[in-house]
């Protein structure tokens, strides 16, 4: 294989890491602007995955997507009610969650395929062709850049998330604005995982997100909660994750520093800017 | 009196609420829901009513295989689950409980093959501390980075599990790995540090007398020593500690270090007692669980014994009612998941909230 | 209609009281012309911003009418108040940090068209409002990018880009050095010229008397007097603001009406004051906290300090005067040593502490009783004895060392409870269930545990029951009069000129002056708090 060809290769595979975790990472985002602590994104990816080819694999796939994209807004309604109108911890409710993604879709592929890995499913492969996803990937952190700066939505969801006193005091209810991001990152993340599932894999294996949930939110961080930023984080994890995979077996280095370089990234980029998160991030609505 | 009623209520509405929970979801996907939760209780505690007879006529112990197999799947969720729970006392979220047992027990499987030449008394307690100081020092980066980088704890150790597992599971296949053995592991630990364990397969070793002694160790530290009120004073309120004196970010790294010891000690006790070595990704999540553990236990020493208890009965009775019934296990995880969701709707209000006009 | 009889704003009868029980408005009265620079003074706790408030919409006030241009109003929220033409600029910017300038004028009444905000048009029209105002504004940049007096200025602009005739400014000239509080008020006089009105809150009698056409002075809760401002003078206005002296803090028991020179006292607290001369306490003055030449910046606008000179004698009590806000919480966090000053040394007992830690000077003799108990003082969650411990925990005569003893902290802590006439049920009873004045009794008592020979004290009677203060002051006479010094920080005059030796009065974080016991004339302090000038 040349060098050209392998690069082409790299490529390919880098975007198609990639683009689950720009979908999920700027859920993350909307959750996270609007200043609710979203570490459920895992949990979300986990429940869209496995929902899309349930209901996808029976119902056909477009029932599959809606499927998908409702699960994951319902976990986003759940996790808005418990921690803003019952007022449980964001970290505990996020937990939790993925938690309870993680257990029941394994408990309930097992009690409903009868197997722990069902085999994979080409018509659901076919019917959906990759590159809608890659294209709603590339097309999705430009739009939420324009949306988030640009629209009068983006500008309440952003004071939201920096001050819930101040947006009161300017006649804006902070409940709807987080309703809303809340509810619009479980959509997209659990878009992410349908994408995994029925796109990339053709079928649900058991936790088959494998921490891109939280990838996409260290993504989130590195990119300083800023789409276009979180999406290049993005594509740099896809890429080292891609060139690991090519790279396997070739080089000296261990497949395992280049995949632990993500998360060391992130615990370098969450030590040097402290001051970028909202400000009103993690905080009770009524206190 | 009705305090205690109280009390009882938090701890067993949502408990009972999970498992009522857990027997519809088995109802509802066609499962014999009444039979499953019988296999759940019988594989929890076993025989106990035939052996409390026996024991009741004969004078003869015989623990139910079971039974020993829920404390040992308690052990490692005690240890780790009262790691969380003294985090929490310092008002720290430590997410990062699964990457410092991984680190502990690495560390103490190599200790243990490593040190040849060693009397038990030294190699033992050796490798136990190696482990818990591994745990403790990865904390302690979480901790140090929170306290004088601001870094939000939560993110940091939830990409530190992952570099945890990423390191152990190099070490495992590379360097530290056994080359007789087929599945990635290390080397066998020498007889010199290992713990006592029953034959049979029940998994129960000493390191759950390790665990139920660490509780009331932990209790001690909180309720009776300069240091656990100082943790207690950070947790509750950090300006009016720091107004008083006390060093915030230097009880924010110690905290941390100590919960990280605990986690790490959950690991090596997993180690010396189960394994004999460290297997790669041996844990199904021991760090992840010990959050639920810590909650239900009200983030107190004598309730995460008890919540211990429960998880590891629910874990290892599950295993049972899935091969007797072929209920799916994961119906424990769930029901842990809900468990979390309803304590701690419960567990994070603060009565005395400000009020200002 | 009759122009003269009805005036422009008139609010009449207004009555507030918060769920604690405080009342901030009792009976206020108001009435403003239409064009009119009018302004309110008044110490403190008088309740000029609550009136305010009322007016904006922000409460709603429990009795009181309000007529707008001859119709009566009611007003449910801001917003309500802002469709009515009026405009608040509140004296903590309420400009959303992390937003660009003209987004937080935009927040709430963004102009858009399908949802997409119509930047530049908004631009443009806050372009013109800042024209006719002679004001250049960055628009694009983030708020926390601009100083305080641009933040201002982009307040005002807000409030008239939604539509204000009636602009309220809440202290606007608090943080402005001299030449931009002069800028503020010839735009003030611009907008009044283009048929605004004026409505401004201020402490600085000087402001009131060049700007104001007519001013409202505000006492406890009540509007006390209403005159024109050029007929009117700083001593007179100072004189209203402050009222009758009240003398309550040091007498013991209800006091008699024999005011005299001496503060009214109980025979016992006389006694004690006839062992320590009141000043200077001792025949050779011992130094016990020294602030040498100390300069701290300022977070968030505010002054800090600049170069202030303080000595804290033993046995004596150091007020600490000024208007919030001018350099108390910066003097006493930078002594306690929780705040790092740029330059200058602190002398403790003769020692340099500048570079140590809290701890040590905590250790060293120093105590400190913090600005908000709830929030810097207590540990709610903890019992009494818990939190009389706190600090003291590594010190065994307390029940405190490495492992502590829970008998000798249980025993001190009922020893102290009787000692100070602390009301808690038990030792074990957790702080968020006493009062107010217990709280603060838990405070006091745990400064005073390790026998400091220095207190630093904030606020130590805000809002509390008389009862309640008495009895701290009677824990600090007995404590004072064992050779402890204190500094006390309060914005309530009556306090300090009752409690303390000698009062040093501190002016946008500079020294204005010290003044002795026999110099203390509400009068000139008034003077100094408000204008910085010496006595």
């Amino acid at each position: 294989m040349n060098s050209e060809s392998a690069l082409a290769v790299v490529g390919v595979m880098a975007v198609r890491q990639a683009c689950p975790l720009i979908l999920a990472a700027m859920g993350g985002i909307l959750s996270e602007r609007s200043g609710v602590v979203n570490i459920a994104l895992e949990g979300f990816m986990l429940a869209g995955a496995f929902v899309g080819v349930w209901v996808g694999s029976t119902a056909g796939i477009w029932a599959g997507i809606v499927a998908a994209l409702v699960a994951g807004a319902a976990l986003g309604a759940i996790h808005f009610i418990l921690t803003q109108r019952l007022h449980m911890n964001q970290i505990v409710s996020g937990v939790a969650l993925n938690l309870l993604a993680l257990h029941a879709s394994t408990f309930l592929v097992r009690t409903l395929f009868h197997q722990a890995n069902p085999p994979r499913d080409a018509k659901l492969m076919e019917a959906i062709p990759v590159i809608w996803f890659i294209m709603a990937a590339i097309l999705l952190p430009p739009v939420l850049h324009g949306v988030l700066y640009h629209t009068v939505f983006g500008l309440r969801l952003r004071a939201t998330g920096e001050s819930i006193a101040g947006t009161k005091m300017a006649g804006i209810n902070p409940l709807v604005m987080r309703t809303w991001g809340v509810v619009l990152s479980g959509v997209l993340a659990a878009g992410a995982g349908a994408y995994l599932s029925m796109a990339l894999v053709g079928r649900f294996t058991e936790d088959m997100v494998s921490g891109r949930g939280f990838i996409a939110l260290a993504a989130v961080v590195c990119g300083r909660w800023t789409p276009l930023g979180s999406a290049l984080a993005c594509v740099a994890f896809g890429a080292f994750d891609a060139l690991q995979l090519h790279l396997q077996g070739t080089v000296a280095l261990p497949a395992e520093f280049l995949r632990a370089i993500p998360y060391v990234l992130t615990i370098v980029a969450a030590a040097l800017f402290r001051s970028s998160p909202p400000a009103d991030l993690g905080k009770d609505p009524d206190e | 009196m009705r305090a205690t009623w109280r009390r009882v209520v938090i701890v067993f509405g949502p408990l009972f609420g999970a498992l009522a929970a857990g027997w519809m979801i088995i109802a509802l996907t066609g499962g014999d829901a009444n039979g499953a939760m019988w296999q759940l209780l019988v594989g929890a505690v076993g025989d106990l009513p035939g052996a409390t007879h026996t024991f009741l006529e004969t004078g003869r112990v015989a623990v139910p295989n079971e039974l020993l197999r829920s404390l040992a799947k308690a052990t490692p969720l005690l240890l780790s689950g009262l790691a969380v729970a003294l985090a929490l006392r310092g008002g720290l979220f430590n997410i990062g409980a699964e990457g410092q047992l991984m680190v502990g027990a690495l560390t103490t499987a190599w200790v243990g093959y490593a040190a040849a030449g060693l009397p038990l008394w030294i190699h033992l307690p050796l490798a136990l501390a190696a482990g818990a100081c591994a745990g403790a020092g990865w904390a302690a980066m979480a901790g140090a980075l929170k306290a004088w980088r601001g870094a939000h704890e939560v993110i940091v150790t939830i990409m530190l599990n992952y570099v945890a597992i990423l390191l152990t599971h190099w070490l495992v296949n590379g360097p530290m790995r056994d080359s007789t053995s087929l599945a990635p592991a290390t080397p066998q630990v020498l007889p010199t540090a290992r713990l006592w364990a029953v034959e049979g397969g029940a998994n129960f070793s000493a390191g759950f007398g390790i665990a139920l002694a660490s509780a009331p160790l932990v209790a001690f530290l909180l309720r009776r020593m300069a240091l656990g009120y100082e943790i207690r004073a950070v947790g509750a309120n950090p300006q009016a500690a720091r107004a008083a004196g006390i060093r915030v970010g230097w009880i924010t790294v110690t905290v941390m270090a100590l919960s990280g010891a605990l986690a790490g000690l959950a690991g090596a006790v997993e180690v010396l007692g189960v394994h004999r070595r460290f297997l790669d990704a041996f844990s199904p999540g021991y760090g992840f669980d010990s959050i639920a553990v810590a909650l239900l236990g009200n983030l107190n020493p004598a309730g995460v014994v008890f919540s211990a208890l429960l998880f590891g009965a629910l874990g290892s009775g599950a295993v049972h009612m899935e091969a007797f019934t072929g209920t799916a296990r994961q119906i424990a995880g769930i029901i842990q998941a809900l468990v979390i969701l309803a304590v701690g709707v419960r567990a994070f209000r603060i009565p005395w909230r400000d009020r200002k006009p | 209609m009759d122009a003269v009889a009805e005036p422009f704003v008139h609010m009449a009868g207004i009555t507030k009281t918060f769920a604690t029980g405080v009342v901030a408005n009792d009976d206020a009265n108001l009435a403003v012309q239409r064009g009119t620079i009018h302004a309110i003074v008044g110490e403190n706790g008088a309740g000029k911003t609550t009136l305010m408030n009322v007016l904006y919409g922000r409460y709603r006030p429990d009795a009181g009418r309000i007529r707008l241009d001859g119709r009566d109003v009611e007003f449910r929220s801001p917003a309500d108040a802002i469709k009515a033409g009026i405009g608040m600029v509140t004296q903590h910017s309420t400009f959303l940090p992390a937003l660009t300038a003209i987004e937080n004028v935009l927040l709430g009444h963004e102009p858009a068209v399908l949802g997409v905000l119509r930047l530049r048009a908004a631009m443009e029209r806050a372009e013109e409002i800042a024209a006719k105002l002679g004001i250049t504004l960055d628009w694009r940049a983030r708020a926390d990018t601009l100083s305080v007096a641009t933040l201002h200025k982009a307040e005002i602009i807000r409030a008239l880009y939604r539509g204000a005739r009636i602009l309220i400014l809440d202290e606007p000239t608090a943080a402005l050095a001299p030449q931009e509080a002069s800028q503020l008020f010839s735009l003030l006089h611009d907008l009044v010229q283009s048929g605004h009105t004026v409505l401004l809150i201020t402490h600085r009698l000087r402001e009131v008397l060049e700007h104001a056409d007519r001013v409202t002075v505000m006492r406890a809760g009540r509007t006390v007097a209403d005159m024109a401002s050029d007929s009117t003078t700083a001593a007179e206005l100072a004189s209203v603001m402050v009222g009758p002296s009240r003398k309550v803090y040091l007498a013991a028991e209800p006091a008699g009406e024999t005011f005299g020179e001496e503060p009214t006292l109980a025979p016992s607290d006389r006694a004690a004051f006839a062992v320590v001369e009141r000043h200077p306490p001792h025949a050779a003055p011992l130094p016990v906290l020294e602030v040498r030449h100390l300069i701290v910046p300022g977070q968030h606008g505010r002054p800090g300090l600049q170069d202030v000179s303080l000595t804290l004698y033993a046995g004596e009590v150091l007020g600490i005067a000024g208007v919030d806000g001018s350099g108390q919480s910066e003097l006493c966090e930078a002594i306690v040593g929780l705040r790092t000053p740029a330059a200058g040394t602190i002398l403790l007992n003769g020692k340099d502490v500048t570079h140590r830690p809290p701890a040590y000077r905590l250790r060293k003799g120093l105590a400190y009783c913090p600005e908000d108990r709830q929030r810097d003082g207590l540990v709610l969650g903890f019992s009494v004895a818990e939190n009389l411990l706190l600090g003291h925990h590594r010190e065994p005569e307390h029940g405190g060392g490495a492992i502590l003893n829970p008998q000798r902290l249980r025993d001190a802590t009922r020893m102290v409870l009787q000692l100070h006439h602390i009301e808690a049920p038990s030792p074990e009873t957790a702080a968020a269930y006493l009062s107010g004045g217990n709280q603060q009794k838990v405070v006091i008592a745990r400064c005073l545990l390790g026998k400091p020979s220095a207190l630093v004290a904030m606020h130590l009677t805000r809002g509390l029951d008389l009862a309640s203060v008495r009895r701290l002051y009677s824990i600090l006479e007995a404590a004072r009069s064992q050779g402890l010094g204190v500094l006390l920080v309060s914005l309530d005059l009556d306090e300090l000129t009752e409690a303390a030796d000698r009062i040093a009065v501190l002016f946008s974080g500079r020294l204005a002056g010290i003044v002795t016991r026999q110099e203390m004339d509400r009068d000139t302090l008034g003077r100094m708090m408000t204008t910085g000038a010496a006595h």
